[in-house]
């Protein structure tokens, strides 16, 4: 009898101290959520403690909620159009934390009005090349003369009228300086990719592969989780992100 | 807690009085063990309920949450959405933005949550057009985000590849020239020419020398090679119907139309090829999605109409 009470009497004593202890660690979770919240996103990084205490929360996060699509090791993949997100190569921004906060909360050409949703990649081998606003259809030959174009920047030889075809198209017809760029180098406020360097979203780069993606155009979304994790979350999983990428070179 | 018997109150007759820490523990026998519990289960339900209500979303009345820069009638402005919004408005990093700057936007996303809340008020949607059309239009959209957003695995595209797979063709591409008599030729005339050239041109003659001799000019519909929807627009349906059929190097018999009887010559025809599930990938990603898409706005709308009260007056059934 006297056994069994005191036996109940560990039991009490041990549950008072868990929940205490539970509590106790909400209580410093939420502080810590709360400090690491209320700093501007970019300044996390500069707070080492709290950068750790991020990284750490967001490893989780991303596993649930980004790798499915990013992979775990945050690769992405070429088949599918979904970005590396380790290397310098940003499609959009430079890689801050605040950049891939506003990501990680309303997505990329998901339903919010803060989705990054300004331009996408025209199908210029359809009908109606781009739902935004109107731009000519590109026929065969001239989607192959700007891919000749672009192969030049992946090391291949080019026909020197093909070439001088594909930059006339590329400068004029195709519009693809307006969201590429003269020089190709790609616009991060849009989205619209480098395609001068070796980096490929989608395909692998071959002539055939441009070709494809010119023709059949591209639309690339990134959900939004605005309504799905807390901000805590959020702030989280975009540090981790941050945590993974290669820094970008100081600039010149 | 009481730690010296001094401080707690008389006990029951017979009960021995607590004297040491170790006496107070002998817990089955501790004359105050009901009150210590319940008082030990009062602070730990309190400490959560504290904790669950000033954490919890929407519960936060005066004061702002830690992710916020400002709460605007219980509606928070978050830090994050502050910041992008005074790089995009300032063109600058948030980090170089001075006080001024700062203000100047918070105060207009204020005013900017103000009137939305105000057009909420004043049910806006129900009046304006443009908002009645922007809210149908965010909904479709957010039916169909899960149908954007979804991944789907290799075997589902497949499965769709396979139903739909006569949609998978490369391009249709044709080059074709369109012969056709000059405006204001007597139409006996310009059939007549017609016959002859084209009985000319499946003779191997070329296709200048035959335009010269009985008198038909190129009538610059199409350019050069051309896709195959593309030379349908530029042809018209009738004249692509004709070229469609036709094997490199075959000639058309005259087709009357509006601006007199054509003749096509085509160059190349490349009837569309059926394109592997690799090779289409991009494109049945594309169509299941949109597929997708569409069922479930579908569905929503069913789902809508199940929910709602709807009469229809009888004169309208
Ligand atoms: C349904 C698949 C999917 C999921 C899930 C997903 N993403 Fe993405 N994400 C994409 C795609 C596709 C793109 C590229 C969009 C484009 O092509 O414009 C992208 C792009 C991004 C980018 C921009 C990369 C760059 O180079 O600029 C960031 C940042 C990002 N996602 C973060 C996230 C985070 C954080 C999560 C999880 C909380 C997540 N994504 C979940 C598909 C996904
Ligand atoms: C209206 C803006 C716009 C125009 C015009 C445009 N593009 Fe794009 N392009 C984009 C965007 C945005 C993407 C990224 C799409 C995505 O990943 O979701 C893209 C992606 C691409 C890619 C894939 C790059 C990669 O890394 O995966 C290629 C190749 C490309 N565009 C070529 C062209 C060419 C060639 C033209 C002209 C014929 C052109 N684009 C015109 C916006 C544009």
């Amino acid at each position: 009898m006297l056994q069994g009470k005191s036996r109940w009497k560990t039991v009490a004593v041990g549950a008072a101290v868990a929940v205490v202890a539970v509590l106790g660690w909400l209580v410093y979770r939420h502080g810590r959520d709360a400090a690491m919240l209320r700093l501007a996103p970019d300044s996390l990084p500069e707070n080492a403690s709290l950068y750790a205490f991020a990284v750490s929360g967001g490893k989780g996060v991303f596993a649930r909620n980004c790798a499915g699509c990013h992979g775990a090791d945050m690769k992405g993949d070429r088949k599918t159009g979904v970005p590396d997100l380790t290397d310098v190569d940003w499609q959009f921004g430079e890689g801050r934390v605040a950049e891939i906060e506003q990501i990680a909360l309303y997505g990329i050409r998901a339903a919010d009005h803060r989705t990054k949703n300004q331009a996408d990649m025209p199908a210029f081998g359809r009908e109606q090349p781009y739902a935004r606003y109107s731009i000519p259809t590109l026929t065969p030959q001239e989607m192959d003369d700007i891919a000749t174009y672009i192969g030049v920047t992946q090391g291949r030889e080019a026909e020197p009228e093909a070439l001088k075809r594909g930059i006339a198209l590329f400068d004029t017809k195709g519009q693809c300086f307006d969201c590429h760029g003269n020089d190709m180098g790609g616009d991060t406020f849009i989205g619209a990719p480098n395609l001068a360097d070796k980096v490929w979203v989608n395909g692998d780069g071959s002539k055939k592969a441009i070709i494809d993606i010119i023709a059949q155009g591209r639309v690339g979304v990134s959900p939004m989780f605005k309504n799905t994790l807390s901000p805590a979350q959020i702030r989280a999983v975009a540090a981790y992100i941050h945590s993974k990428a290669i820094p970008p070179p100081p600039a010149a | 807690m009481a730690k010296s018997p001094s401080s707690t109150p008389a006990k029951p007759a017979g009960t021995p009085p607590a004297k040491t820490v170790k006496d107070l523990f002998a817990w089955s026998e501790h004359p105050h063990r009901t009150l210590i519990i319940g008082a030990i289960g009062a602070i730990v339900g309190l400490g959560m309920a504290g904790f669950g209500l000033f954490t919890a979303e929407g519960t936060r009345v005066r004061s702002v949450p830690p992710e916020a820069v400002a709460v605007v009638n219980g509606r928070p402005v978050l830090i994050s959405d502050f910041v992008a919004q005074v790089e995009a408005e300032m063109g600058v990093k948030y980090s170089e933005a001075n006080a001024a700057q700062r203000k100047m936007v918070l105060e207009e996303m204020i005013s900017e949550e103000l009137f939305v809340q105000r057009g909420l008020e004043i049910d806006e949607p129900s009046v304006d057009p443009d908002v009645r059309s922007a809210l149908v239009s965010a909904v479709q959209t957010q039916v169909a985000v899960d149908a954007i957003t979804k991944s789907p695995t290799d075997d589902e595209l497949r499965t769709f590849y396979e139903a739909h797979k006569a949609s998978y063709s490369s391009m249709g591409l044709m080059t074709v020239k369109d012969l056709v008599a000059p405006r204001g030729t007597d139409p006996t005339t310009a059939m007549n020419n017609a016959r002859a050239a084209a009985a000319a041109l499946r003779a191997g003659q070329a296709v200048e020398a035959v335009g010269a001799r009985y008198n038909m000019k190129d009538s610059g519909k199409v350019m050069g090679e051309e896709l195959y929807f593309a030379a349908q627009i530029h042809l018209g349906d009738a004249l692509f119907a004709q070229a469609v059929k036709l094997k490199p190097g075959e000639v058309s018999d005259p087709v009357l139309q509006a601006d007199g009887p054509h003749v096509l010559v085509t160059v190349t025809n490349t009837t569309p090829q059926a394109r592997t599930f690799e090779d289409a990938r991009i494109a049945v990603m594309t169509d299941f999605k949109q597929a997708l898409q569409n069922q479930m706005q579908v569905n929503e709308d069913k789902f809508l109409r199940v929910r709602a009260d709807i009469l229809i007056a009888k004169a309208f059934q």
